[in-house]
């Protein structure tokens, strides 16, 4: 019997300890990726990390670097906090602030080369669900995005700036995310 | 006590009882689609069928097959493929409802295209992959399908009047950013 209520303990603090974020934990996410075909290859890494300085609140880098055989190279750095609310248990809404930064350059379909810079700001809700204590899939609900970019091709400047607001619900796209418990 | 140990009863049993995959368990995937559409110069149509199946020979292990048929038209002129293909896949338990796996899988294929001479383009595929995933039950009998990346090689083989013409594709990804989603129902094992 106390072995019993011991193990019945036990279970009840698994279930009711679970999926909580605490101070101190950190998020993990991103991609990478290297694909060929006849002669031809490309290689991505955007690896993504927050660490959260509350229970609701996290700050994050996004970084990533894109790249081919034919001398195209990218790289965008992006600094971001997440400010959590919790909906239910192991289900977070969330609102993301974010700046990010590509630069680049590609060598493909011009001699003299074109070169890329992109400023984005933007702010994008989206929601989280623990399927575990430790992985989590996320969905993003749209964003409200400012953006500059300035596209120097052949010597030849030129600059566009955009404001777009989504939501889109159709075409949410879902992440997994990785926690390391503190 | 009584109560609060009915409770703990209670909670045991719905955390228990529930989404355990075990031996003998059938799973069944996969994905249907239809579509046709219709302008005065232009006309299209498509049918694909993606039927898997997978049994449980132990309760972490998975064999399984997936078929893949697609017809289409366009234009007056008819394309088919079809695609066979074996599976297994190897599960680890991470929590209560979630399992991490690895699909490691290979499959032939042959299509063919017809041109507008009249003659048709055939083409040979192969396929090998291996695949991490993630299954989360939502419910004892209905799972949650994420694929996290691949690791793949594919060939095919182009018939062309001038000759065999051979594409290969290779390629190494693990993407938690952009995951799609399917769903998988169980039969369950009566034991």
């Amino acid at each position: 019997m106390k072995k019993s209520l011991l193990i019945i303990a036990l279970m009840l603090f698994s279930t009711l300890g679970f999926a909580q974020i605490t101070k101190g934990d950190i998020q993990l996410g991103g991609s990478v990726g290297f694909s060929g075909a006849n002669g031809s290859s490309s290689f991505r890494l955007a690896p993504q990390a927050g660490l959260f300085v509350t229970d609701l609140a996290s700050v994050g880098l996004a970084i990533s670097y894109n790249g081919n055989m034919s001398n195209s190279n990218f790289f965008r750095f992006g600094v971001f906090s997440r400010f959590h609310k919790k909906v239910v248990d192991n289900f977070y809404f969330y609102v993301q602030p974010s700046i990010n930064y590509l630069t680049g350059s590609s060598e493909s379909g011009n001699p003299l080369g074109s070169k890329l810079r992109i400023l984005d700001i933007g702010i994008a809700p989206g929601v989280t669900y623990f399927l575990s204590p430790k992985f989590a899939l996320g969905l993003n609900l749209g964003s409200l995005n400012y953006n500059s970019t300035t596209n120097e091709s052949g010597g030849l400047e030129t600059n566009r700036e955009e404001f777009t607001l989504l939501m889109n619900l159709n075409s949410a796209s879902f992440n997994i995310s990785y926690f390391i418990k503190k | 006590m009584k109560k609060s140990l009915i409770i703990m009863a209670f909670m045991l049993f719905s955390t228990f009882g529930f989404a355990q995959i075990t031996k003998g368990d059938i799973q069944l995937g996969g994905s249907e689609a239809f579509f046709n559409t219709e302008f005065p110069d232009f006309d299209r149509a498509n049918l694909s069928l993606r039927p898997s199946a997978g049994i449980f020979v132990s309760d972490l292990t998975s064999v399984g097959i997936k078929l893949q048929y697609s017809i289409s038209e366009s234009n007056g002129l008819n394309s088919y493929s079809f695609d066979f293909g074996l599976n297994s896949r190897f599960h680890k338990m991470v929590s209560e409802n979630l399992y991490l796996f690895v699909e490691p899988s290979v499959s032939i294929g042959r299509s063919s295209d017809e041109n507008i001479t009249g003659s048709d383009t055939k083409t040979n595929n192969f396929a090998i992959q291996v695949a991490p995933g993630m299954s989360y039950f939502i419910s004892p009998k209905i799972a949650l399908e994420m694929s996290l990346g691949s690791l793949f090689y594919t060939t095919s083989k182009r018939d062309q009047p001038s000759g065999e013409i051979t594409t290969n594709n290779y390629g190494l990804s693990l993407n938690l950013s952009t995951v799609s989603l399917g769903f998988s129902y169980f039969i369950k094992n009566k034991r």
